[in-house]
């Protein structure tokens, strides 16, 4: 027999029984069945076994907030899981604080459906809901960032407060992707939303909806979040990185329009100058409202070139340098992470009690 | 007898003179990914004495039973790979299964037992050496408990690293691998005892 044959029968054979013998593993150790979730004591569904819990749910249109889309980077999929004796896995130390482990939440996105299970979650997780929505207008704004604005279409109005986010169901293959974004307009406009997308590098979600055209349908689901003004009289210091300008030019939209009495001051901080936005409005804002005042921050241009309309230098370095206005303010950041935790970090140093900062990481 | 006492010394040889880890430098990357606590350790060693056993005995299998008799000697590199591949995958439904923390723990890792490159080493070291089943089934324990041993050992020397201050520029990686460089040594001053 010639020797190509023979390799190629030998191969055949040999890779067909290692397939046969992962089939037969597969259905033994990984088959779970149909597994029943009891939701709150009161609600049941019915899911494939093996799936992560988040996930499971969300099929069942029972929506939890995520912003990591079930990395387990980000923290926020927290449920109760009253009957059972799952011991805390490592994935979830790390993201968790030791209050809520004490109080006996867990992250849903890791842990896994594999019999019968109860859950609970808190009761505005039900507020949530999946919404059907058309791109009524995409635009570039700045360097690798589009606004979009989708119009909604099944629900036909969303009701959401300024600063909380949605999450976009990305289509891709095998398990739906989530992603969430920041809701960037005010919420009295509930026929439709703005979205401020940075095109990420090998971003699933990003490169979704930056590929998106006027008239394509999208599915979402939100509001989520509690990155939401509060009622205090303390002037409100807003630090945005990049595009995390949305949710607080969607705070600041809301406090203009509903004539709220607050001294306001915005950090917008870029790395480069081109991916600045929202420039001509927030210098409107400025000129109307004696309240309002922002700051440009750039903080990796190049020495060779010029930028006189801001400071060039790193977030906490301008905040130290204006921290005697600042000190008794209220803090709100969104941005990416690294520049919060800087910050974070900063105001533990200055002594700004933790109360007194708000945050909205985009992980 | 004597295959009995060639078993016993191959074993013996494959966990300490002869250490896969600190003699052939094979399988680095988890050996200090996976070395930052004894817990972690533990799971991932007994994950790759699992691995390597049935691996080296199936590949034993699938060399001198299959390859051989049909002259293929030239798919050993591509059936090793699948059958080691096959082998993980099994390995990491049933972690999932059985020990969801150990799962989570071992991340990435135990996956990439796949590529490891002292599971395939081990196999590749039994064909060159052309020992006899009995003997492969002691070499494959052997280096994976050797690997293990190494894995164990680092995890504790590291969790004293942790509590202990270093001269700045040690830190990290740095201070790992000139452990694994003094544990190397000691390892090597074994082979007097063959």
């Amino acid at each position: 027999m010639s020797i190509y044959l023979t390799t190629f029968l030998v191969s055949l054979g040999i890779s067909t029984a290692l397939g046969v013998i992962i089939v037969i593993a597969d259905k033994l150790l990984s088959n779970y069945g149909e597994c029943t979730i009891t939701i709150n004591d009161d609600k049941q569904v019915v899911v494939e076994g093996g799936n992560s819990l988040m996930s499971s749910l969300f099929e069942k249109k029972y929506f939890i907030p995520s912003a990591c889309g079930g990395k387990g980077t980000c923290g926020y999929c927290m449920v109760k899981l009253p009957d059972e004796d799952i011991p805390l896995l490592p994935t979830e130390e790390i993201v968790m604080a030791e209050k809520d482990v004490n109080a006996g939440w867990r992250l849903a996105c890791q842990i896994k459906v594999k019999k019968n299970m109860s859950v609970w979650m808190p009761e505005e997780y039900f507020m949530i809901k999946e919404f059907h929505c058309r791109v009524a207008k995409t635009e570039t704004i700045a360097a690798d960032i589009k606004e979009i604005e989708l119009e909604m279409i099944e629900p036909d109005s969303i009701e959401f407060k300024a600063g909380q986010y949605i999450q976009v169901m990305v289509p891709s293959v095998g398990e739906t992707v989530y992603r969430s974004y920041s809701i960037s307009s005010h919420p009295g406009n509930c026929k439709s939303l703005f979205l401020n997308i940075k095109l990420e590098d090998k971003g699933i979600g990003s490169t979704y909806l930056h590929k998106l055209k006027v008239g394509d349908t999208v599915n979402i689901s939100g509001p989520y979040g509690d990155f939401l003004l509060t009622g205090s009289n303390r002037q409100a210091v807003f630090v945005a990185g990049g595009v995390g300008l949305a949710p607080i030019n969607s705070i600041l939209h809301q406090i203009f329009q509903d004539n709220i009495d607050r001294k306001c001051l915005v950090y917008f901080k870029v790395k480069l100058e081109e991916e600045f936005y929202y420039l001509e409005q927030l210098s409107q804002w400025k000129e109307k409202y004696a309240n309002f005042s922002y700051k440009l921050v750039v903080s990796d241009i190049p020495e060779t070139e010029s930028f006189d309309s801001g400071e060039r230098a790193r977030i906490t370095k301008v905040l130290e340098d204006d921290f005697q206005k600042i000190s008794e303010s209220e803090f709100y950041l969104c941005g990416a992470p690294k520049m919060i935790n800087g910050i974070m970090e900063y105001f533990d140093k200055k002594g700004i009690p933790s109360d007194r900062v708000f945050y909205d990481k985009f992980e | 007898m004597s295959d009995f006492s060639d078993f016993l010394k191959i074993t013996f040889a494959a966990v300490f003179t002869g250490n896969i880890a600190l003699t052939y430098f094979l399988g680095m990357c988890p050996f200090i990914a996976m070395s930052k606590s004894p817990a972690t350790a533990f799971g991932m060693g007994a994950a790759v004495v699992f691995v390597m056993t049935v691996t080296c005995c199936i590949n034993w299998i699938i060399y001198w039973q299959i390859l051989v008799p049909t002259g293929t000697e030239h798919l050993q590199l591509l059936c090793f790979i699948a059958s080691i591949a096959v082998i993980v995958q099994i390995l990491e439904l049933f972690i999932d299964r059985v020990s969801p923390v150990l799962y989570a723990a071992m991340g990435i890792f135990l996956p990439l037992i796949t590529v490891n490159c002292a599971i395939l080493g081990a196999s590749l070291f039994m064909v060159l050496r052309k020992y006899s089943f009995l003997n492969t089934l002691g070499y494959g324990f052997g280096s994976g408990m050797g690997w293990a041993i190494a894995l164990l050992a680092m995890s504790g020397v590291r969790s004293r690293i942790n509590t202990s201050k270093l001269p700045p520029g040690l830190e990290g990686p740095a201070i790992t691998m000139i452990t694994a460089g003094i544990m190397a040594m000691a390892f090597t001053g074994l082979a007097g005892v063959m």
